[in-house]
């Protein structure tokens, strides 16, 4: 019998988990100390592709950085990036951000992508006083519930609606009138946050809601919907879809002969999957956070720089938010003249960014109110010719917007 | 008596001990936590799985009755734990003799009782994610109280993990005294041959509820802890089908036939998942989820009757003269 | 809810259907002949997806022609899973099985994020938006060559199960193991070719489907649980069953959709799985009564 050899392998197995604690390292502190900064980032599950893209910003950060003298307030301290991978998964972001708190001893924290994955790591910094600092999520209640230590670069999902009407307004005097408006949101998240927002924001901005279609992501067939959409006598359509979502739905658009005023939402749309998807994806918006044509000189350094470490790579909107959250957090410390996370918090409150690699995003200045949200703003940007343009404000565009019918 | 109890009693002092260690580090008390909540549901999953031979993909379906009861009570009435937590326990005992009576009644056996479970809980997953007082895919925060007990909010994880110890206790000694009774046995009888039991005058019919009842309800509390503990419920984590298979997956690797197996199972893979992710997981995304992936088909394959299985049978095999009462009251479920 | 829409639901929701079919037809084959459930029946699809994205990325073979280059790579993968994972499994008990194949299923997916990284790769052709009106509803042309071939496809197993001596030994296997085994039929053989057979199918709906969709490491989840609800619904091991199951599915849903928000129209697949387990277990055309 084998009984005996497994037996010994099963005991090497358990040897091995009961000595776990010992064998975990606690990478003690360095001898010169460094900025610490802990980055959640999903880099396995259904947000990996997102995850991996935000790091490589985060990363950039950190290197610029680095390379023109780290935290000269700190003797030159290096900027140290403590990454790990969420898994997609809120236990698993909360945990980790529990861990880079308590073990890894980081002074702040930036990330984790999505709202749901977001939302518990951020009430665990808030409750272990640590700076939080949130890249990309959406959700109006990370910045409205008084968490102290919880700081937004990204903007709130409550205002984009606003956002979509003022470029409808703008059309309008360019002399494209959208009228009716039809909507069509993923069942997650993000689609509800943004559908709430829309069917709140747009009818008392004189653009009446005719159809509000929802899908779960995955959805095979988008026929119906886009029938749907077709038949309701709308002149505009309003997404929010993940990429891979959009280029179906674009194609059931395309396949029933139906161009509308196509607004996609944020980076899942503004995307190369989109673009990949062709002709459907011509002439289509995007209203999005960040654009990397963005007519303002710290922008076109960030987009020349990530080139320079990514041949080949164009960064998106998220990207941008996740290289200026680090930024931020860099600066913050360099003010307080500490790696103190409650020196950080203070320096973050009175921070305000104007110019200087940091100032990337579209909005003119950088910095948190007491709820810890910054003043941002979007852009609209418009494929065209395989490319994604910004096409307003007009202050940051670099074209006007291209009639629909391509 | 002590002897009989071992089973209970040697995983509950390592449970302590455990905890004590944990006390050291919020992190290490994170981990033991999960531990401690999931590996304790797993047990409970296998009073069905295990010993009455019913394998249950739904039980997420339960965790999520009670993590959602005490969120939406707390978040829509004001509710403490000390009225959620009993009202979690029976509705999901509710739900359980409702989905277990349809089930039995036609007779579902093996993967169709298994796939219905798991159908259930699906249902119960899309229709939270759409509807909107309970949060919808969003999930509900618990929001802070300054009443500390009453809505058991601690600044700190440790209280949490103290009463998941207690939790993990309870459930395993009274397992134990109960898989002492008479309807204890019946459930083993039914599960070695279902047939043969009811020719022996055994009402599967009934001991199959009652099994399906009891794992609802702990599970039910497993969920009411997790919310309170978290202070964040969302469909994907307390709901979803992933849960259900972590169940299934600590059972097979702890071992199915020994109470305390999915309890092991849970102690050796959540820790080691972490370590991989610590390790393995930031420079390669995915690798560390691909080595947890093979090692869950080779032991599958390999320890039929799971780690426990095997460190049951060598402890019994080590047991000298005087103890081996103490080895066989041990092993008393290793049966098949 | 207008005609046009109600028609356009119904249309839609048969031909995601016969895909459902195209999906599901290999996964009741394994199950009927082997009695195993195959978690990672997705992941295979998920495999095939890929295949068909790179056969026309880099060799510019359309996915209808790639069908023929994918088809006998999966059924190669099925011949070789069979002696490296399910021969052993099938001697441990069921719930272990179920660990197995939920193992490899996760296995797959994540060594498809390491070598294909996590991004969305789509096919883009010129039909990708071509379609074909039926009055005042529509099939988009990817979807329809998929629906096409999924039909084609179970005429031709129906053909094979009924007129070859290697269907009526599958018939015989999945009625009787024990049976089959007496009377002299070699059941690991059997095996190994339900396998081989099971995910060959595959490789027709992967390149198929990666036209009308696109192809990131985690597709085949969307799949695996629809698959399983269809072949009970069916009837576990009925071709037939399976496309009336798919047809059942996919209309449900679609209409469902059509008028209930989208989480609510998920439901309803598994709401109808639980009614045919509860009324006719056996599914709706028992393996046994699809003559």
């Amino acid at each position: 019998m084998t009984k005996f050899t497994i037996d010994r392998r099963q005991t090497l197995l358990m040897g091995a988990a009961v000595a776990m604690p010992a064998i975990i390292p606690s990478r003690g502190r360095a001898a010169t100390e460094a900025l610490k900064i802990g980055v959640l980032v999903p880099m396995t599950g259904v947000h990996a592709s997102d995850g991996i893209r935000m790091l490589k910003a985060h990363q950039l950060a950190a290197k610029m950085i680095n390379a023109s003298g780290g935290i000269k307030s700190l003797g030159g301290a290096k900027l140290e990036l403590v990454v790990t991978d969420i898994q997609s998964k809120p236990e698993v972001s909360r945990a980790e951000a529990e861990r880079l708190i308590s073990r890894e001893r980081v002074s702040a924290l930036a990330g984790a992508w999505a709202s749901a994955t977001t939302i518990p790591a951020a009430q665990i910094a808030d409750r272990n006083r640590t700076p939080f600092m949130i890249t990309s999520a959406v959700n109006d209640a990370l910045t409205e519930q008084g968490m102290k230590y919880v700081f937004r670069t990204a903007v709130k999902a409550k205002w984009f609606g606003g956002y979509i009407a003022d470029f409808l307004d703008y059309q309008k005097t360019k002399g494209i009138a959208v009228g009716k408006i039809a909507l069509a949101t993923e069942d997650g998240p993000a689609g509800q946050a943004v559908r709430s927002n829309y069917t709140s924001v747009m009818p008392g901005r004189g653009y009446p809601i005719l159809t509000d279609e929802t899908f779960r992501t995955g959805t095979p067939d988008f026929s119906t919907i886009v029938t749907k959409l077709r038949t309701s006598g709308a002149d505009g359509v309003l997404t929010c879809a993940y990429a891979e979502d959009s280029t179906v739905l674009l194609r059931a658009l395309a396949a029933q002969n139906f161009r509308p005023l196509y607004v996609g939402f944020g980076g899942a749309h503004v995307n190369q999957t989109v673009l990949a998807a062709g002709k459907p994806s011509d002439r289509t918006f995007g209203v999005v956070e960040w654009s990397p044509d963005l007519n303002k000189p710290a922008s076109l350094a960030f987009v020349k720089a990530f080139a320079e470490a990514h041949p080949g790579e164009t960064p998106l909107s998220n990207q941008a938010q996740a290289f200026v959250a680090t930024y931020a957090l860099a600066l913050a410390a360099d003010a307080a003249k500490s790696t103190d996370r409650n020196a950080i918090r203070e320096a973050l409150t009175s921070l305000k960014i104007t110019d200087g690699p940091a100032a990337v995003l579209p909005a003119p200045v950088l910095s948190f109110d007491e709820q810890g949200q910054s003043p941002s703003t979007c852009v609209i940007v418009q494929a065209i010719d395989g490319k994604f343009v910004t096409v307003w404000p007009e202050a940051v565009a670099v074209r006007p917007p291209a009639p629909v019918q391509g | 008596m002590l002897r009989r109890f071992l089973p209970a009693l040697v995983p509950t002092l390592l449970a302590i001990a455990g905890f004590c260690f944990s006390l050291s580090d919020p992190y290490f008390m994170e981990i033991f936590i999960m531990v401690g909540l999931i590996g304790t549901v797993a047990v409970a999953w296998n009073l069905m799985a295990g010993f009455t031979g019913l394998v249950s993909l739904g039980h997420s379906l339960f965790f999520g009755i009670g993590a959602y009861t005490v969120a939406y009570g707390q978040v829509g009435f004001g509710l403490g734990p000390l009225v959620t937590w009993p009202i979690a326990a029976l509705l999901a005992l509710a739900s359980a003799l409702f989905i277990g009576l349809l089930c039995f009644r036609y007779g579902l056996r093996g993967y169709f009782f298994s796939i219905a479970t798991l159908a259930f809980s699906e249902v119960a997953f899309l229709l939270v994610s759409a509807t909107l007082w309970l949060g919808r895919s969003d999930g509900m925060m618990l929001p802070s109280s300054p009443e500390t007990l009453r809505y058991l909010q601690f600044d700190h994880k440790w209280p949490y993990g103290l009463i998941i110890v207690g939790f993990l206790a309870l459930t395993l000694f009274l397992s134990q005294a109960f898989l002492a009774t008479r309807p204890g046995f019946y459930w083993r009888a039914i599960r070695d041959n279902e047939g043969a039991a009811e020719a022996l005058g055994v009402p599967a019919m009934r001991y199959k509820l009652l099994a399906f009842g009891l794992s609802a309800v702990v599970t039910a509390i497993g969920g009411a802890i997790f919310a309170n503990t978290f202070a964040f419920v969302d469909p994907r984590s307390t709901l979803g089908v992933e849960l259900s298979i972590q169940l299934l997956v600590f059972g097979i690797i702890g071992g199915l036939g020994l109470l305390w197996g999915p309890l092991l199972g849970a102690a050796l893979l959540i820790p080691a998942g972490e370590l991989l992710r610590t390790y393995l997981g930031a420079g390669f995304h995915g690798v560390n989820i691909v080595a947890y992936a093979l090692l869950m088909i080779v032991l599958a394959l390999l320890l039929p009757q799971g780690l426990g299985g095997v460190l049951a049978a060598r402890l019994r095999r080590r047991a000298p003269k005087k103890q081996a009462a103490a080895g066989k009251a041990l092993a008393v479920e290793a049966a098949p | 809810m207008s005609t046009t829409i109600f028609l356009q639901a119904l249309l839609s929701g048969l031909t995601n259907g016969a895909i459902y079919a195209l999906v599901a037809v290999g996964l009741t084959l394994v199950f009927g002949v082997m009695r195993i459930v195959n978690f990672a029946h997705g992941e295979f699809l998920m495999l095939a997806m890929y295949g068909g994205y790179l056969a026309f990325t880099f060799l510019g073979i359309d996915p209808i022609l790639a069908v023929f280059l994918v088809a006998p790579v999966l059924m190669l993968m099925g011949y070789l899973l069979f002696d490296g994972l399910i021969r052993p499994a099938l001697k441990v008990p069921e719930i272990n099985q179920m660990a197995v194949t939920l193992g490899l299923s996760l296995l797959l997916q994540y060594l498809a994020l390491v070598v294909f990284k996590a991004d969305n790769l789509l096919v883009t052709q010129e039909r990708s938006t071509a379609s074909i009106w039926l009055g005042p509803v529509l099939i988009q042309m990817p979807q329809a060559i998929a629906a096409l071939a999924s039909i084609i496809l179970l005429g031709l197993f129906y053909l094979t199960l009924r007129k070859t001596d290697l269907g009526l030994i599958m018939r015989v296997v999945s009625q009787s193991r024990d049976g089959a085994a007496l009377s002299g039929i070699d059941i690991s053989g059997t095996y190994r070719w339900a396998m081989a057979i099971g995910l060959g199918t595959l490789g027709i709906a992967g390149p198929l489907m990666v036209s009308a969709l696109y192809v990131n490491p985690h597709v085949g989840q969307l799949f695996t649980l629809k698959a399983f609800v269809i072949v009970i619904v069916g009837g576990m091991g009925s071709f037939g069953g399976v496309l009336i199951g798919a047809l059942l599915v996919g209309v449900a849903e679609s209409i469902a959709a059509s008028w209930l928000t989208a989480s609510v129209a998920a439901a309803v697949p598994f709401a109808l799985l639980i009614l045919v387990m509860l009324l006719r277990p056996e599914g709706l055309v028992p393996a046994g009564g699809s003559r």
